[in-house]
């Protein structure tokens, strides 16, 4: 059994604003949980700040805060490189897929037995609604305006640092 | 829409992967489930339990595709279940909206592509063919339709 976790009132997250954050996000979890092997998803803020979540039996709040960090770095510090959509990663038993939503990005963590054709266009449909509302893009980039910050936070570890400070993707 | 092929030389095991959720097996289906140990085939398995072999053939095939049972080692392999003719017209009828009327030949292209016949394309595929027919739709609110579409129809197989 699937829990959709919606964001909570924040300073920067409340009245229409929430509403229609919770709305879009809703909308994705809801068509994400009907895609057989999806064991969680969450949806993140350009700095790779939880704004929601689809929690099954498999994964916690923290498990997803570190996910979702995790692939808002890699996304920030690719797309900087070329143009990018999707990172799908496939481990040995689980596979994590993560979708640029322009101002968000949200990552789904499944089990190798997940059909991946289902998922992108699961996650193509699913994020059509939430890219095109410009309400809400507008109030995303208000709130976390830019990726850059992102690899300021925590979770980089030392060869990381060094890696993005040598690509140029890092202010020393 | 989805042809089974007939499975009666089959033999299944449990499986040893991990299931993606909850599964409530009703006593009939558990009583046949329990024969399932890897050495005796699905005919074998209804003979003996003295069950109509295409119904003992349904419950395998199902705990097949929920992942419960696997192919046993050295068994014969289960024959890919098909999709029908009606199901590949939907996929023509869909695609021709978006692209008009190159949509049969499309289709066509893509089927042969993928190294497979329009008669007895497999079921566990059309989640790919249907991913390679929508990057073949220039038009992004077009595309992003056919695949909504067929979405739903993937779901109902």
């Amino acid at each position: 059994m699937a829990t959709i976790v919606t964001q909570e009132v924040t300073p920067a997250w409340s009245g229409s604003r929430l509403a229609r954050l919770k709305q879009r996000s809703q909308g994705i979890f809801e068509q994400l949980a009907t895609v057989p092997g999806v064991q969680g998803a969450c949806l993140c803020d350009n700095q790779g700040e939880i704004l929601g979540m689809l929690l099954t039996a498999t994964g916690d709040r923290r498990l997803f805060e570190r996910i979702g960090l995790a692939l808002s770095q890699c996304l920030a510090a690719l797309s900087k490189l070329s143009p990018l959509t999707n990172i799908e990663l496939r481990f040995e038993r689980k596979l994590v897929i993560a979708r640029d939503l322009g101002n968000a990005l949200v990552v789904v963590l499944c089990s190798t037995a997940a059909n991946t054709a289902v998922l992108r266009m699961a996650l193509e449909v699913a994020a059509n609604p939430f890219e095109g509302d410009a309400d809400l893009q507008r109030d995303l980039r208000q709130v976390a305006p830019s990726r850059s910050s992102v690899f300021g936070r925590e979770h980089l570890d030392a060869s990381a640092q060094h890696l993005l400070l040598k690509a140029g993707l890092k202010e020393p | 829409m989805v042809a089974s092929g007939n499975l009666s030389r089959v033999i299944f095991r449990l499986s040893n992967k991990e299931l993606s959720g909850e599964v409530t097996l009703t006593p009939a289906v558990w009583r046949v489930l329990v024969q399932f140990d890897g050495t005796r085939t699905v005919a074998e398995i209804a003979q003996g339990l003295k069950l109509e072999e295409s119904g003992v053939g349904q419950i395998a095939e199902t705990l097949f595709r929920s992942g419960i049972l696997q192919v046993a080692p050295g068994s014969v392999a289960p024959p890919r279940p098909t999709v029908n003719g009606a199901f590949i017209e939907q996929i023509t009828t869909e695609l021709a909206r978006a692209i008009g009327p190159l949509a049969a030949l499309t289709l066509e292209d893509e089927i042969a592509a993928l190294d497979e016949i329009q008669e007895s394309f497999p079921r566990e595929r059309i989640p790919e063919l249907i991913e390679r027919l929508g990057q073949a739709i220039p038009d992004d609110a077009r595309r992003l339709k056919f695949q909504q579409v067929m979405l739903a129809a993937i779901r109902k197989l």
